[in-house]
């Protein structure tokens, strides 16, 4: 009884734009008919409208209520009636695309790619770099950092004092300055990351202890007063079993008792691996000797309204103040203002742009390729979207459909893209080396996945309308009559098509340049002598706490005990004591004198590196002996004090003299005031210090005996499982000293490793998209040529009907791609010379237009292009002329 | 079943439009000429109100419209009962007569 769903619609749609009209049209009806019936009954026509209007009653607010109904009404029909419509159209979508499984599959897993990846690497980017630090107001904090000769270097105590003393730029400024400690007492001792802190340094960051104070009280922070420490979260979960009562009692750390002052967030912790906070103090009878002694950091916020320029103008101020005040340790000392957000990630911000770039490349190539996909797919519709319009189907309805189906093959790649983007974060954060800040802020991002989900459903909106074109034109018949060629589109879809396959090309090649000199640059990096031996070899950090082993002769003993149990160890072949790793970022730069030269200006003194090491670290870490001797069981505490010279500061020291034989005496003291010096007795071959990529330093060696050190690196050369040895060095220590830990365990093979984690990351990244670029560069050059070739299989039946020989077909149909990917490949080559420019900071010893890489990209995509066109070739040239003519 | 006066006439309203279009569809001036008559003249029924309910019940689903034709050739909006008013007066008719028959129970023991 109702009317039919096509009039109805039409009927209503009709009403509601006339809603208010109608109502005054019904008004009007039933006040002109009761207005009659009163006329006639005899009334006059005047009085019998006025008495009509009065039995109506209220007509005004009638009108506006009835408008309102219907109003309402009609949205609501509206509404539940594209829903419906909608409801079919993502139904005939689905089903649609249920009918080509392949190219849904491609599409859809294409756009995945892009997206998941996109939005893996965008979180890792937000979470390190954009993703504020979690402390109070953090674009107020900054590092305030000494230069020296235009470096940035550590400060020293009394230049920082003098700065706090006399800047007007910061609120407060506190102190930082490495601490490592060994806890003992409730488990297994354990050597952990602590820093000595300024009173202030937590109310600066703005971060309150979980139980206890974050401030360190006045007679904490004393020269000599009560010892006190802040504990972090994790240490307090894991080592202390989240006891409640821990605040207020007293841990042991280097054998000697701390109240636990505090206990610090986790999450507010900072550095992420620091456990403990100590008090930073410092002795004042000795603060005015401290200028050029630099080890410590500052940290400081910013006053309300402060700038950073400003600030750092204040700072230059002050410094060039110092200079003329203290010209003997400040004549090339500087003042520098960072903030802290640059100072945490400031390296990483490069190759993480890089990387977002190269990972951006992969999102356009991808959606090129859907692009492609669609236009292709586009073209074979037109014939059954001209019949459909031809049988009545409405232009709109068919757009929308069209639209639809992009929509939910967009939607399908975004989802699958969510759960690759999860993988995917998760992995990175796995993966990546643990010298990357931040790493625990990292979260898939709802943001960027909107955004690249957005990006690709206007890719697929745009080219999913592609075919549409073909109804919009007045002519469906001639469609009809060319057997849904799309004939007039043909030229047009071509272009359009041969565009999108140079730019996929372009993209692939500027990624896989990039991946080329990452590549590239890693085997240079990798081939560098880092000046030791790496294999069969373990070390481990061993820390003596100074309250147990006072002097410079107990350590010396106690070390020289310990190289002996070393070597007991079965399998052990040999075992030193070093300080500092190499390759890792440790080094004290002093300046020194050569006896017998003439005496120079304080700021023209030359300076080195000088580390310690016992005699046998040498031979056991592999490191040459270029001349002269190395340390023997002769140097010792008070016999002739001695020295080792690397090769490089032999050269840049002694140029045109033998340095074997000469006296030097460097800067720095020892408490007991006796000078760091020594004869030089041989020279040995130099040590990567901080990485494999910085050039070498200049460097000395002295014997431990003579300047023993509490804490050192000791390494073992072994011939055992490294397991096996490393148990049995625990043990070792353990019975040496039972409060004593190792830490940092690890072989030199590792070791290597950890120090070219960064670069490596980085490297099988882009490469990693270099790979999808180019798998998808081919599914696009494939997907467009074969394509081609089934538009012009009459063509090529004709030809093979004629006589053309297979591979002259072959030859035909590949040298079409190979047009297009020529092209592209120029595009892409100048693009990535352009590009690459920006990634010089990040390699080594190696060119950012490198023509090796060039030559080999270009070759490697000219065969992937090969390979994808070929295909569709044979399949060509294997044609049966007679079926091929007979197709349409 | 606990309503106040004005509700009473609200509802009852509704029940007597639902009501009247069960015989044919009719537009709101036959509706209310017909509530007068049925009533004897003892339910005075506000024009204004009755439009307010035809629509208010349009909107709900109750009653569905269209335009037509009058009797003396105008054009003129025809309501008509939809399964959905149909229920709804049954319900309501149900309710009414309790509602009444209380009232009435009330009133005779008094």
């Amino acid at each position: 009884m109702l009317p039919r769903p096509t009039r109805r619609r039409v009927f209503r749609l009709a009403l509601f734009r006339r809603s208010a009209a109608a109502v005054e049209e019904e008004f009007a009806f039933h006040l002109d008919m009761r207005a009659n019936e009163l006329i006639s009954a005899g009334m006059e026509p005047e009085a019998a409208r006025a008495e009509a209007r009065r039995q109506f009653g209220d007509l005004d607010d009638a009108r506006r209520y009835c408008k309102r109904q219907d109003e309402q009404r009609e949205r609501q029909t509206m509404r539940s009636e594209l829903m419906n419509e909608l409801t079919q159209d993502v139904t005939f979508a689905v089903r649609t695309l249920r009918r080509s499984p392949g190219f849904t599959l491609v599409a859809a897993l294409t756009l995945a790619i892009g997206i998941g990846a996109n939005t893996a690497i965008f979180s890792v980017v937000r979470g390190i770099l954009l993703r504020p630090l979690p402390f109070a107001a953090p674009s107020q904090l900054v590092m305030v950092a000494s230069t020296m000769r235009g470096q940035r270097s550590t400060s020293s105590p009394a230049n920082v004092y003098d700065w706090r003393a006399q800047n007007h730029s910061f609120t407060s400024m506190a102190v930082l300055s490495g601490h490592s400690a060994v806890i003992t007492g409730a488990g297994d001792p354990e050597q952990i990351r602590g820093l000595d802190v300024g009173a202030n340094f937590f109310p600066i960051l703005g971060v309150n202890a979980i139980a206890g104070t974050a401030v360190f009280a006045p007679s904490d922070t004393a020269w000599q007063g009560t010892k006190a420490v802040l504990v972090n979260e994790t240490l307090w979960r894991s080592r202390f079993g989240s006891d409640p009562g821990l605040v207020g009692s007293p841990i042991t750390l280097d054998n000697e008792r701390y109240r636990v002052a505090g206990i610090i967030p986790a999450r507010s912790a900072w550095p992420t691996d620091v456990m403990l906070w100590y008090p930073f103090t410092y002795d004042p009878a000795d603060l005015a000797n401290s200028r050029g002694a630099d080890y410590i950091n500052t940290i400081a916020r910013l006053k309300p309204g402060a700038t950073l320029a400003r600030a750092s103008a204040d700072m230059s101020t002050i410094a060039a103040r110092l200079r003329q005040q203290y010209p003997k340790s400040n004549s090339d000392v500087g003042a520098l203002v960072v903030p802290m957000q640059e100072w945490i990630t400031g390296k990483l911000r490069l190759p993480l742009l890089i990387l977002l770039g190269g990972v951006a490349f992969v999102l356009l190539i991808a959606c090129a390729n859907v692009a492609n996909l669609l236009l292709v797919r586009g073209v074979a519709r037109e014939g059954e979207l001209a019949v459909r319009t031809a049988l009545g189907a409405g232009r709109g309805r068919l757009v929308r459909q069209l639209v639809t189906e992009s929509m939910v093959l967009s939607l399908l790649g975004g989802a699958a893209g969510f759960l690759f983007a999860i993988a995917g974060t998760r992995l990175l954060e796995s993966a990546a080396p643990k010298s990357i800040p931040r790493l625990t802020s990292i979260h898939v991002d709802g943001a960027v996945l909107a955004f690249t989900l957005a990006i690709s459903v206007v890719t697929g909106a745009i080219f999913g309308l592609m075919p549409a074109r073909a109804m919009l034109r007045p002519d469906i018949s001639k469609t009809l009559r060319e057997g849904g060629r799309g004939g007039g589109q043909q030229a047009g879809n071509h272009r359009a098509r041969r565009a999108l396959v140079v730019a996929e090309v372009a993209l692939s090649v500027v990624l896989l340049a990039g991946a080329g000199l990452l590549i590239r640059s890693f085997t240079r990096l990798m081939n560098v002598d880092p000046g030791f031996r790496t294999d069969h070899s373990i070390s481990f950090a061993l820390s003596l706490p100074e309250a147990k082993y006072k002097t410079p002769a107990q350590q010396s003993q106690f070390m020289s005990s310990v190289m002996e149990h070393m070597r007991a160890i079965p399998g052990v072949q040999s075992a030193g004591a070093g300080l500092g790793m190499p390759l890792t970022n440790f080094g004290f730069g002093f300046t020194f004198t050569v006896s017998g030269r003439a005496p120079l200006k304080p700021s023209d003194e030359p300076d080195a590196e000088v580390r310690v090491a016992t005699p046998d670290y040498f031979p056991t870490m592999g490191i040459r002996m270029v001349r002269g001797r190395g340390f023997g069981p002769l140097d010792v505490a008070g016999g002739n004090r001695v020295l080792l010279i690397t090769e490089t500061a032999a050269r840049q020291f002694f140029p045109n003299e033998e340095p074997i034989g000469k006296h030097v005496t460097f800067g720095y003291r020892r408490d007991d005031s006796t000078h760091l010096e020594g004869d030089i007795v041989g020279v040995v071959a130099d040590v990567k210090q901080s990485s494999l990529a910085t050039t070498t330093l200049p460097q000395f060696w002295a014997p431990y005996d003579q300047w023993p050190m509490s804490d050192m690196n000791v390494v073992l050369h072994t011939s055992r499982e490294s397991q096996l040895v490393v148990a049995d060095a625990r043990r070792a220590i353990r019975e040496l000293d039972p409060d004593l830990a190792i830490a940092h365990v690890a072989t030199l093979e590792d070791v290597m490793a950890e120090s070219v984690a960064q670069p490596r990351f980085y490297m099988m990244l882009l490469s990693a998209f270099a790979v999808v670029a180019i798998l998808l560069a081919a599914i696009g050059i494939y997907g467009v040529i074969a394509y081609l070739v089934g538009q012009r299989a009459r063509e090529i039946g004709i030809r093979i009907a004629l006589g053309a020989s297979p591979s002259r077909v072959v030859n035909l149909v590949v040298r079409e791609g190979a047009a297009m990917v020529a092209v592209g490949i120029g595009v892409g080559v100048v693009g990535a010379i352009a590009l690459t420019q920006l990634m010089r900071a990040l390699l080594f010893d190696t060119k950012a237009t490198d023509p090796a890489t060039y030559i080999l990209v270009t070759l490697v995509l000219a065969t992937v292009a090969l390979v994808a066109s070929s295909v569709p070739a044979l399949r060509a040239a294997n044609v049966d002329p007679a079926l091929a003519m007979r197709t349409d | 079943m606990n309503r106040s006066g004005s509700d009473l006439i609200y509802g009852t309203l509704n029940v007597l439009v639902l009501k009247t279009l069960t015989w044919e569809p009719m537009h709101g001036y036959a509706i209310s000429n017909w509530l007068r008559e049925r009533s004897g003249g003892t339910l005075q029924v506000d024009d204004a109100a009755l439009y307010k309910a035809l629509h208010r019940l349009e909107a709900q689903g109750a009653v569905d419209s269209e335009w037509g034709i009058s009797e003396n050739n105008r054009r003129a909006k025809f309501y008509r009962l939809t399964a959905l008013g149909r229920r709804q007066l049954r319900d309501e008719r149900t309710a009414w007569m309790e509602f009444a028959v209380a009232v009435t129970r009330v009133l005779r023991t008094a």
